[in-house]
Protein backbone atom coordinates (compact mmCIF):
# COMPACT_ATOMS: atom_id res chain seq x y z
CA UNK A 1 0.00 0.00 0.00
CA UNK A 2 1.58 3.31 -1.02
CA UNK A 3 1.88 6.02 1.60
CA UNK A 4 -0.28 8.36 -0.46
CA UNK A 5 -3.32 6.16 -1.02
CA UNK A 6 -6.49 7.54 0.59
CA UNK A 7 -6.88 4.42 2.72
CA UNK A 8 -3.41 4.81 4.16
CA UNK A 9 -3.96 8.51 4.72
CA UNK A 10 -7.04 7.92 6.86
CA UNK A 11 -5.32 5.10 8.70
CA UNK A 12 -2.24 7.18 9.55
CA UNK A 13 -4.30 10.20 10.56
CA UNK A 14 -6.55 8.13 12.81
CA UNK A 15 -3.65 6.29 14.43
CA UNK A 16 -1.71 9.48 15.13
CA UNK A 17 -4.78 11.18 16.56
CA UNK A 18 -5.55 8.21 18.77
CA UNK A 19 -2.00 7.79 20.10
CA UNK A 20 -1.54 11.50 20.73
CA UNK A 21 -4.86 11.90 22.48
CA UNK A 22 -4.15 8.93 24.75
CA UNK A 23 -0.77 10.41 25.69
CA UNK A 24 -2.15 13.88 26.29
CA UNK A 25 -5.16 12.80 28.27
CA UNK A 26 -3.22 10.39 30.45
CA UNK A 27 -0.65 13.09 31.23
CA UNK A 28 -3.46 15.49 32.11
CA UNK A 29 -5.36 13.02 34.25
CA UNK A 30 -2.32 11.61 36.06
CA UNK A 31 -0.85 14.99 36.87
CA UNK A 32 -4.08 16.75 37.77
CA UNK A 33 -4.10 15.89 41.49
CA UNK A 34 -0.60 17.27 41.83
CA UNK A 35 -1.46 20.44 39.95
CA UNK A 36 -4.58 20.99 42.02
CA UNK A 37 -2.55 20.52 45.16
CA UNK A 38 -0.05 23.11 43.94
CA UNK A 39 -2.81 25.58 43.23
CA UNK A 40 -4.45 24.99 46.59
CA UNK A 41 -1.13 25.37 48.39
CA UNK A 42 -0.39 28.58 46.52
CA UNK A 43 -3.72 29.97 47.65
CA UNK A 44 -3.15 28.98 51.25
CA UNK A 45 0.32 30.43 51.14
CA UNK A 46 -1.12 33.73 50.00
CA UNK A 47 -3.75 33.75 52.72
CA UNK A 48 -0.90 33.34 55.20
CA UNK A 49 1.23 36.03 53.56
CA UNK A 50 -1.74 38.35 53.61
CA UNK A 51 -2.35 37.66 57.30
CA UNK A 52 1.32 38.22 58.06
CA UNK A 53 1.73 34.63 59.26
CA UNK A 54 4.04 33.36 56.54
CA UNK A 55 7.77 33.01 56.71
CA UNK A 56 9.89 31.20 54.18
CA UNK A 57 10.41 27.47 54.56
CA UNK A 58 7.60 26.82 56.98
CA UNK A 59 5.03 24.11 56.49
CA UNK A 60 2.05 25.80 54.88
CA UNK A 61 -0.51 23.16 55.81
CA UNK A 62 0.62 23.26 59.43
CA UNK A 63 0.54 27.03 59.63
CA UNK A 64 -2.80 27.18 57.90
CA UNK A 65 -4.43 25.55 60.92
CA UNK A 66 -4.34 28.99 62.56
CA UNK A 67 -6.75 30.20 59.90
CA UNK A 68 -10.46 29.42 59.97
CA UNK A 69 -12.37 29.34 56.68
CA UNK A 70 -15.78 30.97 56.89
CA UNK A 71 -18.75 30.96 54.55
CA UNK A 72 -19.99 34.52 54.18
CA UNK A 73 -23.42 35.66 53.08
CA UNK A 74 -22.56 38.75 51.04
CA UNK A 75 -26.00 40.35 51.43
CA UNK A 76 -26.39 40.09 55.18
CA UNK A 77 -22.77 39.89 56.26
CA UNK A 78 -23.49 36.86 58.39
CA UNK A 79 -21.10 33.97 58.33
CA UNK A 80 -20.67 30.44 59.50
CA UNK A 81 -17.68 28.27 60.27
CA UNK A 82 -19.70 25.10 59.92
CA UNK A 83 -19.10 24.12 56.32
CA UNK A 84 -16.64 22.19 54.26
CA UNK A 85 -14.52 24.60 52.17
CA UNK A 86 -13.18 21.85 49.92
CA UNK A 87 -16.66 20.57 49.15
CA UNK A 88 -18.02 24.10 48.62
CA UNK A 89 -15.26 24.91 46.13
CA UNK A 90 -15.89 21.64 44.33
CA UNK A 91 -19.60 22.31 43.91
CA UNK A 92 -19.27 25.99 43.07
CA UNK A 93 -20.48 25.52 39.49
CA UNK A 94 -23.58 23.70 40.63
CA UNK A 95 -24.10 26.34 43.31
CA UNK A 96 -23.89 29.17 40.79
CA UNK A 97 -26.32 27.45 38.43
CA UNK A 98 -29.17 28.00 40.87
CA UNK A 99 -30.77 31.41 40.43
CA UNK A 100 -31.28 32.00 44.14
CA UNK A 101 -27.57 31.82 44.74
CA UNK A 102 -26.55 34.51 42.28
CA UNK A 103 -26.69 38.25 42.88
CA UNK A 104 -27.00 40.22 39.65
CA UNK A 105 -25.58 43.70 39.98
CA UNK A 106 -27.43 46.68 38.54
CA UNK A 107 -25.59 48.26 35.61
CA UNK A 108 -24.38 51.29 37.58
CA UNK A 109 -22.77 49.24 40.32
CA UNK A 110 -21.08 46.55 38.26
CA UNK A 111 -17.41 47.08 37.48
CA UNK A 112 -15.40 45.71 34.61
CA UNK A 113 -15.26 41.93 34.90
CA UNK A 114 -17.77 41.63 37.74
CA UNK A 115 -21.45 41.69 36.89
CA UNK A 116 -22.74 38.91 39.09
CA UNK A 117 -21.70 37.43 42.39
CA UNK A 118 -22.39 34.26 44.31
CA UNK A 119 -24.60 34.95 47.32
CA UNK A 120 -22.20 33.10 49.58
CA UNK A 121 -18.44 33.03 49.34
CA UNK A 122 -15.46 31.70 51.24
CA UNK A 123 -13.28 34.04 53.32
CA UNK A 124 -10.93 33.41 56.23
CA UNK A 125 -10.58 34.64 59.77
CA UNK A 126 -7.68 34.47 62.18
CA UNK A 127 -8.59 34.26 65.84
CA UNK A 128 -6.59 35.12 68.90
CA UNK A 129 -7.80 33.85 72.26
CA UNK A 130 -11.13 32.99 70.70
CA UNK A 131 -11.69 36.50 69.36
CA UNK A 132 -11.51 37.44 65.72
CA UNK A 133 -8.26 39.29 65.12
CA UNK A 134 -8.39 39.78 61.37
CA UNK A 135 -10.44 38.70 58.40
CA UNK A 136 -8.94 37.78 55.04
CA UNK A 137 -11.10 38.49 52.04
CA UNK A 138 -10.64 37.25 48.51
CA UNK A 139 -10.56 40.06 45.96
CA UNK A 140 -10.45 39.76 42.21
CA UNK A 141 -11.09 41.82 39.13
CA UNK A 142 -9.67 43.19 35.93
CA UNK A 143 -6.18 44.59 35.87
CA UNK A 144 -5.02 45.69 32.45
CA UNK A 145 -4.63 42.41 30.56
CA UNK A 146 -6.00 39.84 32.91
CA UNK A 147 -8.13 39.00 35.88
CA UNK A 148 -6.13 39.55 39.02
CA UNK A 149 -6.74 37.40 42.10
CA UNK A 150 -5.64 38.30 45.58
CA UNK A 151 -6.47 38.60 49.24
CA UNK A 152 -6.86 41.58 51.51
CA UNK A 153 -6.69 41.35 55.27
CA UNK A 154 -8.74 43.71 57.43
CA UNK A 155 -8.30 44.02 61.20
CA UNK A 156 -11.20 43.30 63.53
CA UNK A 157 -12.05 47.00 63.70
CA UNK A 158 -13.34 46.55 60.16
CA UNK A 159 -11.32 49.54 58.95
CA UNK A 160 -7.57 48.98 59.06
CA UNK A 161 -5.79 47.09 56.34
CA UNK A 162 -3.37 44.47 57.60
CA UNK A 163 -2.00 43.31 54.31
CA UNK A 164 -2.73 42.53 50.69
CA UNK A 165 -1.41 39.94 48.25
CA UNK A 166 -1.98 39.08 44.63
CA UNK A 167 -1.32 35.53 43.56
CA UNK A 168 -2.65 35.04 40.08
CA UNK A 169 -2.56 37.49 37.23
CA UNK A 170 -1.27 37.98 33.70
CA UNK A 171 0.02 41.53 33.95
CA UNK A 172 3.29 42.59 32.31
CA UNK A 173 6.23 41.36 34.37
CA UNK A 174 8.21 44.31 35.70
CA UNK A 175 5.33 46.77 35.22
CA UNK A 176 1.81 45.71 36.18
CA UNK A 177 3.31 42.48 37.50
CA UNK A 178 4.84 44.53 40.30
CA UNK A 179 1.52 44.28 42.14
CA UNK A 180 3.04 41.04 43.42
CA UNK A 181 6.12 42.80 44.73
CA UNK A 182 6.20 42.68 48.55
CA UNK A 183 7.77 46.13 48.55
CA UNK A 184 4.62 47.54 47.02
CA UNK A 185 2.08 45.41 48.88
CA UNK A 186 3.72 46.37 52.17
CA UNK A 187 2.66 50.00 51.55
CA UNK A 188 -0.92 48.89 52.14
CA UNK A 189 -0.23 47.75 55.66
CA UNK A 190 -1.63 50.23 58.17
CA UNK A 191 -3.76 52.10 55.66
CA UNK A 192 -7.40 52.63 56.49
CA UNK A 193 -10.15 51.55 54.12
CA UNK A 194 -12.90 53.78 55.55
CA UNK A 195 -12.95 57.10 57.35
CA UNK A 196 -14.71 57.74 60.64
CA UNK A 197 -18.04 58.42 59.03
CA UNK A 198 -17.84 55.01 57.39
CA UNK A 199 -17.17 56.28 53.91
CA UNK A 200 -15.03 54.09 51.66
CA UNK A 201 -11.84 56.06 51.07
CA UNK A 202 -9.02 53.70 50.12
CA UNK A 203 -7.61 54.19 46.64
CA UNK A 204 -4.48 53.90 44.58
CA UNK A 205 -3.42 57.28 43.26
CA UNK A 206 -1.10 58.18 40.41
CA UNK A 207 2.36 58.94 41.70
CA UNK A 208 3.55 59.04 45.28
CA UNK A 209 1.37 59.85 48.28
CA UNK A 210 2.35 63.07 50.02
CA UNK A 211 3.30 62.29 53.57
CA UNK A 212 1.75 64.02 56.55
CA UNK A 213 -1.47 65.02 54.85
CA UNK A 214 -4.80 64.18 56.46
CA UNK A 215 -5.88 61.83 53.75
CA UNK A 216 -2.56 60.08 53.14
CA UNK A 217 -3.76 57.23 55.37
CA UNK A 218 -6.37 56.38 52.72
CA UNK A 219 -4.04 56.54 49.71
CA UNK A 220 -1.60 54.11 48.18
CA UNK A 221 1.21 54.95 45.75
CA UNK A 222 0.48 54.01 42.16
CA UNK A 223 2.92 51.78 40.33
CA UNK A 224 4.94 53.75 37.83
CA UNK A 225 4.61 52.37 34.33
CA UNK A 226 1.45 50.53 35.34
CA UNK A 227 -1.21 53.21 35.57
CA UNK A 228 -3.96 51.05 34.12
CA UNK A 229 -3.17 48.01 36.27
CA UNK A 230 -3.11 50.28 39.33
CA UNK A 231 -6.47 51.74 38.36
CA UNK A 232 -7.97 48.28 37.85
CA UNK A 233 -6.68 47.05 41.19
CA UNK A 234 -7.90 50.19 42.93
CA UNK A 235 -11.35 49.78 41.39
CA UNK A 236 -11.85 46.17 42.32
CA UNK A 237 -10.42 46.46 45.81
CA UNK A 238 -12.88 49.30 46.38
CA UNK A 239 -15.66 47.20 44.89
CA UNK A 240 -15.01 44.31 47.24
CA UNK A 241 -14.82 46.57 50.26
CA UNK A 242 -18.07 48.31 49.34
CA UNK A 243 -21.67 47.37 50.02
CA UNK A 244 -21.94 44.81 47.22
CA UNK A 245 -18.80 43.13 48.48
CA UNK A 246 -17.73 42.49 52.04
CA UNK A 247 -18.95 45.68 53.71
CA UNK A 248 -21.81 43.95 55.52
CA UNK A 249 -19.42 41.31 56.83
CA UNK A 250 -16.91 43.90 58.03
CA UNK A 251 -19.67 45.82 59.81
CA UNK A 252 -20.82 42.61 61.42
CA UNK A 253 -17.30 41.75 62.57
CA UNK A 254 -16.43 45.20 63.89
CA UNK A 255 -19.69 45.14 65.86
CA UNK A 256 -18.29 42.08 67.62
CA UNK A 257 -20.43 39.68 65.66
CA UNK A 258 -19.31 36.12 65.80
CA UNK A 259 -20.16 33.11 63.79
CA UNK A 260 -23.91 32.85 63.47
CA UNK A 261 -26.26 31.00 61.21
CA UNK B 1 31.17 9.60 14.06
CA UNK B 2 31.88 13.06 12.68
CA UNK B 3 28.34 13.16 11.33
CA UNK B 4 26.96 12.59 14.80
CA UNK B 5 29.18 15.32 16.19
CA UNK B 6 28.26 17.68 13.40
CA UNK B 7 24.54 17.01 13.93
CA UNK B 8 24.76 17.57 17.66
CA UNK B 9 27.12 20.54 17.90
CA UNK B 10 26.78 22.15 14.49
CA UNK B 11 23.64 24.06 15.47
CA UNK B 12 25.30 25.52 18.55
CA UNK B 13 27.67 27.93 16.81
CA UNK B 14 27.93 27.17 13.09
CA UNK B 15 24.26 27.07 12.34
CA UNK B 16 22.55 28.42 15.43
CA UNK B 17 18.76 28.40 15.04
CA UNK B 18 18.41 31.87 16.56
CA UNK B 19 21.62 33.55 15.47
CA UNK B 20 22.10 32.08 12.00
CA UNK B 21 18.59 31.10 10.97
CA UNK B 22 16.81 33.76 13.05
CA UNK B 23 14.07 31.35 14.14
CA UNK B 24 12.35 31.15 17.49
CA UNK B 25 12.90 34.83 18.25
CA UNK B 26 9.44 35.37 19.73
CA UNK B 27 9.92 33.12 22.73
CA UNK B 28 13.50 34.29 23.13
CA UNK B 29 12.12 37.78 23.74
CA UNK B 30 9.35 36.71 26.05
CA UNK B 31 10.89 34.38 28.60
CA UNK B 32 14.42 35.70 29.02
CA UNK B 33 13.81 38.35 31.66
CA UNK B 34 15.04 35.81 34.20
CA UNK B 35 17.66 33.10 34.04
CA UNK B 36 15.45 30.53 35.72
CA UNK B 37 12.63 30.84 33.21
CA UNK B 38 15.12 30.83 30.31
CA UNK B 39 16.53 27.59 31.60
CA UNK B 40 13.19 25.85 32.03
CA UNK B 41 12.11 27.07 28.61
CA UNK B 42 15.28 25.58 27.15
CA UNK B 43 14.54 22.23 28.80
CA UNK B 44 10.96 22.26 27.57
CA UNK B 45 12.02 23.06 24.01
CA UNK B 46 14.78 20.45 24.17
CA UNK B 47 12.23 17.83 25.19
CA UNK B 48 9.74 18.79 22.52
CA UNK B 49 12.11 19.19 19.58
CA UNK B 50 14.13 16.02 20.34
CA UNK B 51 11.10 13.80 20.72
CA UNK B 52 9.14 15.36 17.89
CA UNK B 53 12.13 14.84 15.61
CA UNK B 54 12.48 11.28 16.86
CA UNK B 55 8.86 10.27 16.45
CA UNK B 56 8.38 12.02 13.13
CA UNK B 57 11.50 10.34 11.81
CA UNK B 58 10.27 7.00 13.12
CA UNK B 59 7.13 7.12 10.98
CA UNK B 60 8.59 9.21 8.15
CA UNK B 61 8.03 6.49 5.54
CA UNK B 62 4.38 6.17 6.50
CA UNK B 63 3.41 9.83 6.61
CA UNK B 64 1.33 10.66 3.53
CA UNK B 65 2.76 13.78 1.88
CA UNK B 66 -0.65 15.46 1.63
CA UNK B 67 -1.23 15.57 5.36
CA UNK B 68 2.43 15.73 6.37
CA UNK B 69 2.25 19.12 8.10
CA UNK B 70 -0.90 18.26 10.06
CA UNK B 71 0.59 15.01 11.29
CA UNK B 72 3.74 16.81 12.39
CA UNK B 73 1.73 19.52 14.13
CA UNK B 74 -0.35 16.94 16.00
CA UNK B 75 2.74 15.22 17.33
CA UNK B 76 4.38 18.52 18.31
CA UNK B 77 1.22 19.80 19.98
CA UNK B 78 0.82 16.60 21.99
CA UNK B 79 4.41 16.83 23.22
CA UNK B 80 4.02 20.48 24.15
CA UNK B 81 0.91 19.80 26.20
CA UNK B 82 2.68 16.99 28.01
CA UNK B 83 5.65 19.27 28.77
CA UNK B 84 3.27 21.98 29.97
CA UNK B 85 1.42 19.58 32.26
CA UNK B 86 4.68 18.39 33.79
CA UNK B 87 5.90 21.91 34.42
CA UNK B 88 2.58 22.80 36.05
CA UNK B 89 2.78 19.74 38.27
CA UNK B 90 6.41 19.88 39.34
CA UNK B 91 7.64 23.44 38.82
CA UNK B 92 4.57 25.41 39.76
CA UNK B 93 6.27 28.73 40.51
CA UNK B 94 8.09 28.73 37.21
CA UNK B 95 5.00 27.70 35.29
CA UNK B 96 3.32 30.81 36.64
CA UNK B 97 6.08 32.97 35.21
CA UNK B 98 6.24 31.19 31.87
CA UNK B 99 2.44 31.39 31.63
CA UNK B 100 1.35 31.02 28.02
CA UNK B 101 4.81 30.67 26.57
CA UNK B 102 5.11 26.95 27.19
CA UNK B 103 1.92 26.43 25.20
CA UNK B 104 3.33 28.66 22.51
CA UNK B 105 6.28 26.31 21.96
CA UNK B 106 3.92 24.76 19.40
CA UNK B 107 4.42 27.82 17.23
CA UNK B 108 8.18 27.90 17.74
CA UNK B 109 9.49 27.83 14.21
CA UNK B 110 12.58 25.84 15.19
CA UNK B 111 10.55 22.73 15.95
CA UNK B 112 8.54 22.67 12.76
CA UNK B 113 11.66 23.69 10.86
CA UNK B 114 13.70 20.77 12.17
CA UNK B 115 10.88 18.31 11.50
CA UNK B 116 10.60 19.46 7.91
CA UNK B 117 14.27 20.02 7.20
CA UNK B 118 15.79 17.05 9.00
CA UNK B 119 13.55 14.47 10.65
CA UNK B 120 11.54 13.71 7.54
CA UNK B 121 14.70 12.58 5.72
CA UNK B 122 16.95 11.08 8.40
CA UNK B 123 17.05 8.14 10.78
CA UNK B 124 15.38 8.43 14.22
CA UNK B 125 18.65 8.40 16.16
CA UNK B 126 20.23 11.12 14.10
CA UNK B 127 17.02 13.15 14.16
CA UNK B 128 16.91 12.96 17.92
CA UNK B 129 20.47 14.30 18.08
CA UNK B 130 19.62 17.02 15.61
CA UNK B 131 16.75 18.10 17.84
CA UNK B 132 18.98 18.05 20.86
CA UNK B 133 21.67 20.04 19.04
CA UNK B 134 19.26 22.68 17.87
CA UNK B 135 17.76 23.09 21.31
CA UNK B 136 21.28 23.46 22.69
CA UNK B 137 21.86 26.28 20.21
CA UNK B 138 18.54 27.83 21.16
CA UNK B 139 19.17 27.33 24.86
CA UNK B 140 22.63 28.84 24.65
CA UNK B 141 21.26 32.11 23.28
CA UNK B 142 18.37 32.04 25.77
CA UNK B 143 20.70 31.60 28.70
CA UNK B 144 23.15 34.29 27.57
CA UNK B 145 20.29 36.74 27.08
CA UNK B 146 18.59 35.67 30.32
CA UNK B 147 21.86 36.06 32.21
CA UNK B 148 22.41 39.60 30.96
CA UNK B 149 18.80 40.68 31.39
CA UNK B 150 18.41 39.39 34.92
CA UNK B 151 21.81 40.70 35.99
CA UNK B 152 21.42 44.16 34.51
CA UNK B 153 17.66 44.45 34.94
CA UNK B 154 17.20 43.28 38.49
CA UNK B 155 20.73 42.71 39.81
CA UNK B 156 20.07 39.03 40.38
CA UNK B 157 21.08 35.64 39.02
CA UNK B 158 18.66 32.73 39.50
CA UNK B 159 16.77 35.00 41.87
CA UNK B 160 19.77 35.55 44.15
CA UNK B 161 20.97 39.12 44.56
CA UNK B 162 24.37 39.67 42.96
CA UNK B 163 24.43 43.42 42.48
CA UNK B 164 23.03 45.29 45.48
CA UNK B 165 20.18 47.45 44.25
CA UNK B 166 20.11 51.05 45.39
CA UNK B 167 16.45 50.66 46.31
CA UNK B 168 17.64 48.15 48.89
CA UNK B 169 20.57 50.20 50.10
CA UNK B 170 23.15 49.05 47.57
CA UNK B 171 24.95 50.84 44.76
CA UNK B 172 23.44 49.39 41.59
CA UNK B 173 20.78 51.32 39.74
CA UNK B 174 18.93 48.66 37.72
CA UNK B 175 18.30 49.19 34.04
CA UNK B 176 14.53 48.88 33.72
CA UNK B 177 14.73 48.50 29.95
CA UNK B 178 16.38 45.12 30.46
CA UNK B 179 13.14 43.76 31.93
CA UNK B 180 11.20 44.68 28.81
CA UNK B 181 11.16 42.51 25.72
CA UNK B 182 12.81 45.06 23.39
CA UNK B 183 16.06 44.70 25.31
CA UNK B 184 16.22 41.05 24.22
CA UNK B 185 16.00 42.26 20.63
CA UNK B 186 19.03 44.46 21.18
CA UNK B 187 20.97 41.71 22.94
CA UNK B 188 20.16 39.10 20.30
CA UNK B 189 21.15 41.61 17.63
CA UNK B 190 24.49 42.14 19.32
CA UNK B 191 24.98 38.37 19.63
CA UNK B 192 24.25 37.83 15.95
CA UNK B 193 26.70 40.58 15.12
CA UNK B 194 29.33 38.99 17.34
CA UNK B 195 28.86 35.49 15.93
CA UNK B 196 28.91 36.70 12.34
CA UNK B 197 32.05 38.70 12.93
CA UNK B 198 33.68 35.52 14.23
CA UNK B 199 32.27 33.44 11.36
CA UNK B 200 31.96 35.62 8.27
CA UNK B 201 30.64 32.65 6.25
CA UNK B 202 27.27 33.12 8.01
CA UNK B 203 26.76 36.53 6.48
CA UNK B 204 24.17 36.38 3.70
CA UNK B 205 25.36 37.37 0.26
CA UNK B 206 23.90 40.56 -1.14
Amino acid sequence: MSADSPKKMVLVAATIALVCSILVSSAAVLLKPRQDRNRELEKKKNVLICAGLYSKGQNIEEEFKKVTPILVDLKTGKYTEKFDPVQFQKNIKKYMSSKDNVIKLPAGEAISGISKLPRQTVAYIVKKNGKTEQVILPVSGKGLWSTVYGFISIASDGISINGITFYEHGETPGLGGEIENPRWTSIWKGKKAYDNSGQLRIEIIKGTVQKGKDDSIYKVDGLSGATLTSRGVSDFVRFWLDKNGFRPLLKNISAGGTSNE
Amino acid sequence: MSKVKETLFGPVLNNNPIAAQVLGICSALAVTSKLETSFVMFLAVAFVVSFSNFSISLIRRHIPTNIRIIVEMTIIAALVIIADQFIKAFLFDISKQLSVFVGLIITNCIIMGRAEAFAIKNSPGLSFLDGLGNSLGYGMILIIVGFLRELLGSGKLFGISVLQLNSEGGWYNPNGLMLLSPSAFILIGLLIWGIRTMRPDQVEKE
